[in-house]
């Protein structure tokens, strides 16, 4: 989407005829990105479907505290992860377990909607061995090749943090698969 | 970075997760049809009017209650006077006896500011 087309869009958010048109225009452009984000930090389809869902809702009934200071992707990925993560933290506090970084590959194993190879699953079972923020941020870095800026205003941390939390990232996998070989 | 070069070598950096063909249309449709309602952002929205006569009435009740004890005690006085001096005062006298009670009134409700389409409106409306 250019600055123009999400310039025109934000204008249309302050219309109240014109709002609900704008935002169908919105999920649609950015549901796929932003659903990849969160199936990746998820896993299953149908808990990526509802935490997707929920981030839309969210940002739909608090359309007024978007001011465009910052783009409007970023605003919405911002959503999308702290609701991941919210659903992440729930999930932990009521089974009192972190799901295993082996039980992720099977379960993926048995995903009809997973089409990787063993290599891409070695990945799955190394990112799902990080803590759920740094999974996060390696996620948006290496997957959507996010810029550290925008990635600051996501995650509501500096730069020389988001820096740091990747490269522990990359070394914890790097090592995961020097272990493996 | 060397290490992030090793893991984009050995496992790219494609996206393995599929989503159900048409998936992203319906996820659209569906959630239009289940968005909320918007509520208006406060101070947009235009406050409801509120109906002024019943506010009225009750103002006028309390002014004719008011007016109805300061007359009481007006006709009180009077008649102490009157008892005293035995005489009307030389104001009543010269008032027409049948016209006395109406004066009074009249009086009173210019006291209490209630004019007397306020109290038709309050005996025929209000309750």
């Amino acid at each position: 989407m250019t600055p123009a087309e999400e310039a025109s869009l934000i204008e249309q958010f302050s219309q109240p005829a014109r709002q609900r048109k704008a935002f169908e225009q919105v999920v649609r452009q950015y549901s796929p990105q932003l659903y990849r984000q969160i199936r990746r930090m998820v896993y299953s389809h149908e808990d990526a479907n509802d935490i997707l869902q929920n981030t839309f809702i969210k940002a739909w009934t608090n359309l007024e505290q978007f001011r465009g200071e910052s783009k409007l992707s970023t605003w919405l990925y911002r959503i999308a992860v702290n609701e991941a993560l919210n659903f992440l933290q729930r999930r932990k506090d009521t089974t009192a377990i972190d799901e295993a970084p082996a039980a992720v590959v099977g379960r993926l194993r048995a995903d009809a909607y997973f089409d990787g190879d063993e290599a891409e699953l070695q990945l799955q079972e190394a990112i799902a061995g990080l803590p759920e923020k740094q999974r996060a941020v390696f996620l948006l870095k290496y997957y959507e090749d996010m810029k550290y800026e925008d990635m600051s205003r996501v995650m509501d941390t500096s730069v020389g943090a988001l820096k740091a939390s990747y490269h522990h990232a990359v070394k914890k996998i790097c090592d995961f698969f020097k272990s493996r070989d | 970075m060397k290490e992030e070069d090793f893991i984009r070598k050995r496992c790219g950096n494609r996206d393995p997760f599929k989503v159900p063909e048409g998936y992203f249309e319906q996820f659209t449709a569906g959630l239009m049809d289940r968005l909320p309602e918007r509520e208006e952002p406060p101070g947009l929205s235009v406050p409801r009017t509120r109906r002024l006569w019943p506010r009225m009435a009750r103002y006028g009740v309390a002014a004719a209650l008011c007016g109805a004890m300061l007359w009481g005690t007006f006709c009180l006085k009077t008649s102490r006077t009157h008892r005293q001096t035995g005489a009307l005062p030389a104001q009543t006298a010269e008032v027409p006896a049948g016209n006395l009670e109406e004066t009074y009134i009249n009086d009173m409700l210019d006291y209490a500011m209630v004019s007397n389409q306020e109290i038709a409106l309050y005996l025929t409306e209000a309750y």
